[in-house]
């Protein structure tokens, strides 16, 4: 009798040592079945946390490398790039690498240096393709001309190659405005920097304010109505000064549009073709 | 035979109250968590119970607990979505009322007050809640303070016995605020005015002063019957200033009013003892 009670005892007290030994829900297991979760759920920075508790007991390149797409999913582009650059030799280094090339695209960065330092890295041919196409994408991007675009070895569809090479074209040839010559354009004729800057209304209201007080300012020092001649000079005066300012920053707004512009058009061209990046390599979710 | 029964329950029902065990210490950690105003980790924890609470017992607890840290850390959107989550675990009518009271009060500080007026008519009509209905009163006139709308605060409040002191206030900062129809109104009779009315004088007196100077030059271009000359400064010039002078009245006391309004509503954030948003 003695013997069962000191049996089931022990029983009862079983699951208390386990839950004190590995402390219940905090289990490696646990915590990665929960960072899995709190990753498709897109808390990336929840994740992130839980890999990295989970990477400091057990290291696994696989939890390095969700860590990884916790800082990209998070546009902490930065960061991401840099742990992918530690992971290139793992057992996820072509995903590592391929992803290292996007976060630094991401970031405006020169790629064609870093890409160079991975030509023949890739084994996978999907992963290979990608990378011949998130190359080609930063040389555009950097403004060098694509003449093979229509090779036959290409890796683009031929309807994709022709926008390509559009794209290629406008970032080797940007549209550009100087605002020295438009400051320079408005200060010989009232308004015409504007209209070089393609900003027809303010460039004529421009023209007739400043030529009206200039001439009203010549019709009153010749009718020797000095006072109102000086007020109608220094208004014009006023105004062309602020057209000359205004043409210069007109300019420069006209250069930052065109270039914002063409880099929105192709990251939104970018991202619906999904080229550059298989989805299954960011984090599948169901 | 008996004793060996006796053990297979013993050992089922322990492993049972473990799992139960595990949940409910999860659930005290986060709630400490929360009461260190950690709400980060509070929040991770707690969704760390909703993710092993397959049974869903702690479910309406655990999305309120994860709502509260959400909306103290100043995520109002994330607080609605657990709110709402927690309002679909509510088992009685006491629970769906205080989750939906509590999604009301975040829309009040979203200010979204269409949608908060929305929400209390909505709540109004539904027979669970017919025994609330002062409760429902009393948002919506935080609805409406918020909304800046402090005449109807004050009538709503002066129907609340218990709310006599925000009834006060409302109708101390009705008296307050500048009249922007007068601040435009006296700017119009005089250039200025409406700026002296609401306390700034050197823009008052700025105002004037053009408006006198460009309009004697239009009259004296007129009267030396140089026609153009008078048109271009009238128009061009006069003109424009005295736009100017109207628009300028106008921003100011909208201005002055946004300020008492702020200045209300940190009073009321700061030292108001009742419930608030």
């Amino acid at each position: 009798m003695m013997r069962r009670i000191f049996l089931l005892s022990l029983l009862s007290l079983f699951p208390s040592i386990l839950f004190s030994q590995e402390s219940g829900l905090f289990t490696p297991e646990k915590r990665k079945a929960f960072a899995d979760n709190l990753f498709c759920e897109k808390d990336y920075l929840r994740a992130s946390e839980e890999y990295e508790a989970i990477n400091s007991v057990v290291k696994n390149d696989s939890l390095s490398y969700y860590i990884g797409l916790c800082l990209l999913k998070m546009n902490d582009y930065e960061k991401a790039k840099d742990h992918f650059f530690l992971l290139r030799n793992s057992s996820l280094g072509e995903e590592s690498r391929l992803l290292f090339l996007k976060t630094s695209f991401l970031l405006n960065k020169n790629v064609a240096g870093e890409a160079d330092s991975f030509q023949n890295q890739f084994v996978n041919k999907d992963l290979k393709t990608s990378f011949r196409r998130l190359e080609l994408a930063a040389q555009i991007k950097a403004g060098m001309i694509q003449t093979n675009l229509f090779s036959p070895t290409n890796d683009f569809e031929e309807n994709d190659a022709q926008i390509l090479k559009r794209f290629a074209e406008n970032f080797s040839h940007p549209q550009r405005k100087s605002p020295f010559a438009a400051a320079l354009f408005s200060a010989m004729v009232p308004g015409a920097g504007k209209i070089y800057t393609k900003n027809y209304g303010d460039g004529i209201t421009s023209f007739i304010v400043t030529g009206l007080f200039a001439f009203l300012s010549y019709d009153n020092f010749r009718a020797h109505h000095n006072a109102r001649g000086w007020i109608f000079a220094g208004t014009a005066a006023f105004f062309n000064a602020g057209n000359i300012y205004g043409s210069y920053i007109s300019a420069r707004n006209y250069n930052l549009e065109k270039e914002e512009e063409l880099n929105n058009e192709f990251d939104s061209f970018l991202n619906s073709k999904n080229y550059f990046v298989p989805k299954e390599i960011e984090g599948s979710c169901k | 035979m008996k004793p060996r029964w006796l053990l297979f329950i013993l050992v089922i029902f322990f492993q049972q109250g473990f799992a139960q065990t595990q949940l409910e210490s999860q659930l005290t950690f986060a709630e400490s968590l929360f009461a260190q105003e950690k709400y980060f980790d509070a929040i991770t924890e707690a969704k760390r119970l909703v993710f092993f609470d397959s049974a869903n017992q702690y479910s309406f607890k655990v999305n309120n607990l994860i709502a509260e840290s959400y909306k103290q850390g100043g995520k109002l959107s994330e607080a609605v979505h657990y709110f709402t989550k927690a309002e679909i675990a509510a088992n009685n009518a006491k629970d769906l009322f205080k989750t939906k009271i509590e999604i009301v009060k975040i829309n009040i500080l979203r200010r979204a007050f269409n949608l908060t007026d929305h929400q209390l008519n909505e709540m109004e009509k539904d027979a669970r809640f017919a025994a609330d209905s002062s409760s429902l009163q009393y948002w919506r006139g935080w609805n409406y303070l918020f909304h800046d709308d402090w005449e109807k605060a004050a009538q709503v409040y002066s129907k609340i016995d218990s709310a006599e002191t925000l009834k006060n206030i409302c109708e101390e900062v009705q008296k307050k605020k500048y009249s922007i129809s007068f601040a435009r109104g006296i700017s119009v009779v005089l250039p200025g005015a409406g700026q002296f009315y609401t306390g700034n004088y050197v823009s008052g007196i700025l105002s004037l002063g053009w408006n006198v100077l460009l309009g004697y030059l239009t009259v004296q271009a007129f009267s030396a019957e140089r026609v153009f000359d008078g048109m271009a400064v009238g128009t061009m010039l006069w003109l424009r200033f005295y736009n100017g002078n109207l628009s300028n009245a106008e921003k100011f006391a909208i201005e002055k009013n946004e300020l008492i309004k702020n200045e209300t509503l940190d009073y009321l954030q700061k030292n108001y003892q009742g419930l608030k948003p």
